[in-house]
């Protein structure tokens, strides 16, 4: 048998040095391949994401779309229908009516048609509202608010310091920001019990800061969280719509209040400039 | 030039000694600090783990002034610290498991100390270095590291650096296995020259520090650390 002339001490160190080099190998590989597919994950998370994005976008813009050919088709036919039944009326003069009671049916007849009329308008108005694509969010929420004022069951301040920001907002994000206001002063009258309600619009750089308050009884807690329903939840599907972030409290007895951020993708140049 | 030559050799030996005898013993203060700074946020693995860190510790100092203060031999010391050391690490790995897989994990560790005990009485006497125990020990910690890497190498949820697991895992898997030839060898290393040994030693008291570095991360990355699942 041939006499091995190897040194064991070299051997061990050769070994050491191997085996150290092999299992760091392993180590950095199995880093590696873990941190892959976490990133697999998230880009198959953020294609969902987007995908969802899309679809809920295409929902609201249909929606819109819908909304606004109910509201001209109401305003246009039925209004424009009873506006000629109410000619109509009026210019029937039966030969063998008497005079009072001719009288009396011209006039609940007109007053009942006016007030279809009327209902008419607002139905159309708040399905799409005119004002909103000719004068902009401030001139809409301002007329949404004086209807409310008007009607007594809440007052409403507003308070804009963005005119110049808010002349800029592109339509579909106007129309998001206003269905969300329309949807909180819904929710304010409807549950807090609120008296009072403010809207703030502020211009911070290129961001539109909104902060709507109320000082109703809050929203209800579960576990810790507010309790959402679904004109919250409807609120919330907008803002993402937009990319608007937002942050919600309810001081339980105190109020609510929510705070909406809209970052504008260009860059607002002053006017000196 | 022989002067020269014998003050170089004499500053490579009190180097290498320095080295040896007090900054790798004095670094197992890194993952101690570490644990101890973020020791409300440390489940029951982790606290195995700083258990075994500061036992081992412990012993080494116990080592070390027995062979720097009353020039003994401690080839003793490594017959009671190896049947521990397996213990505290299955303990560990362990965790990670459900209570049959756990079970296994513990029976293991028995069958060990009782081989260990027959190692000692029978093959291998306390006046020279437990090899067969020691090897076997290091073998069945790299199986166990390596289950630990097949169990929890795919997660997708979160990345590898995060988790504080992988860390103390990768330091075991790291320092077992790149030691398991000196393990092996260790009594051969016993007779060896001082440069030998000096390669040797050296080279596992670094890997034993790189350890104890990746341990301290460990113990850092166990904020908010999910409990294990079992399967």
């Amino acid at each position: 048998m041939q006499i091995t002339t190897d040194n064991i001490y070299v051997l061990i160190i050769l070994g050491m040095a191997g085996t150290f080099i092999l299992v760091s190998s392993f180590i950095l590989f199995s880093v590696r391949n873990q941190n892959k597919l976490l990133k697999q994950r998230q880009q198959f998370h953020q294609a969902e994401l987007t995908h969802q994005k899309e679809l809920l976008h295409a929902i609201i813009e249909s929606q819109e779309a819908e909304r606004k050919r109910i509201g001209q088709d109401l305003h246009d036919d039925v209004g424009t229908t009873l506006s000629g039944l109410r000619l109509l009326i009026e210019m029937f003069n039966p030969a063998t009516a008497t005079e009072g009671a001719y009288t009396s049916f011209l006039t609940s007849s007109k007053s009942i048609i006016d007030k279809v009329v009327k209902d008419v308008r607002n139905i159309s108005h708040n399905l799409s509202p005119a004002t909103l694509g000719y004068y902009g969010l401030a001139a809409a929420v301002n007329e949404h608010s004086s209807i409310i004022n008007q009607s007594g069951k809440l007052n409403v301040t507003i308070t804009n310091n963005a005119d110049a920001l808010l002349q800029k907002l592109d339509l579909t994000v106007a129309t998001a920001i206003y269905r969300v206001i329309e949807e909180l002063l819904n929710n304010t009258i409807k549950h807090s019990g609120a008296s009072k309600a403010n809207i703030s619009f502020e211009a911070v750089q290129n961001r539109l800061n909104i902060i709507y308050n109320d000082n109703g009884k809050g929203l209800p807690h579960v576990a810790g969280q507010i309790k959402k329903g679904m004109g919250l939840q409807n609120i919330e599907s907008r803002l993402l719509n937009i990319n608007a972030t937002h942050n919600m409290e309810s001081y339980s007895g105190k109020g609510f209040q929510i705070e909406i951020n809209y970052i504008f993708r260009f860059i607002l140049i002053s006017k000196d400039t | 030039m022989f002067i020269s030559f014998i003050y170089l050799r004499l500053i490579n030996i009190t180097m290498y000694n320095l080295f040896v005898a007090v900054i790798v013993p004095l670094s197992v203060l890194i993952p101690i600090i570490s644990a101890v700074y973020n020791y409300k946020y440390l489940t029951r693995p982790y606290k195995i783990i700083l258990s075994f860190i500061v036992f081992s510790s412990l012993l080494n100092l116990v080592n070390l002034i027995a062979i720097y203060i009353f020039r003994l031999q401690t080839t003793s010391i490594f017959h009671i610290y190896t049947v521990f050391e397996f213990v505290f690490i299955s303990a560990y790995f362990g965790e990670f498991y459900n209570r049959q897989k756990k079970t296994i994990i513990y029976v293991t560790a028995g069958v060990f100390v009782l081989f260990c005990l027959i190692n000692t009485i029978f093959l291998q006497h306390p006046g020279i270095l437990n090899t067969y125990a020691r090897s076997v020990g290091a073998i069945l910690i790299i199986v166990y590291s390596m289950l630990y890497f097949l169990k929890f190498g795919n997660n997708d949820e979160e990345t590898w650096t995060d988790i504080g697991f992988n860390w103390i895992c990768s330091a075991l898997l790291i320092y077992y296995a790149s030691c398991l030839f000196m393990f092996i060898f260790s009594n051969y290393l016993l007779t060896a020259s001082k440069t030998v040994v000096m390669i040797v030693w050296g080279g596992h008291d670094t890997i034993l520090m790189l350890e104890y570095i990746l341990f301290a991360v460990g113990f850092y990355k166990c904020r908010s650390q999910p409990i294990i699942s079992t399967y």
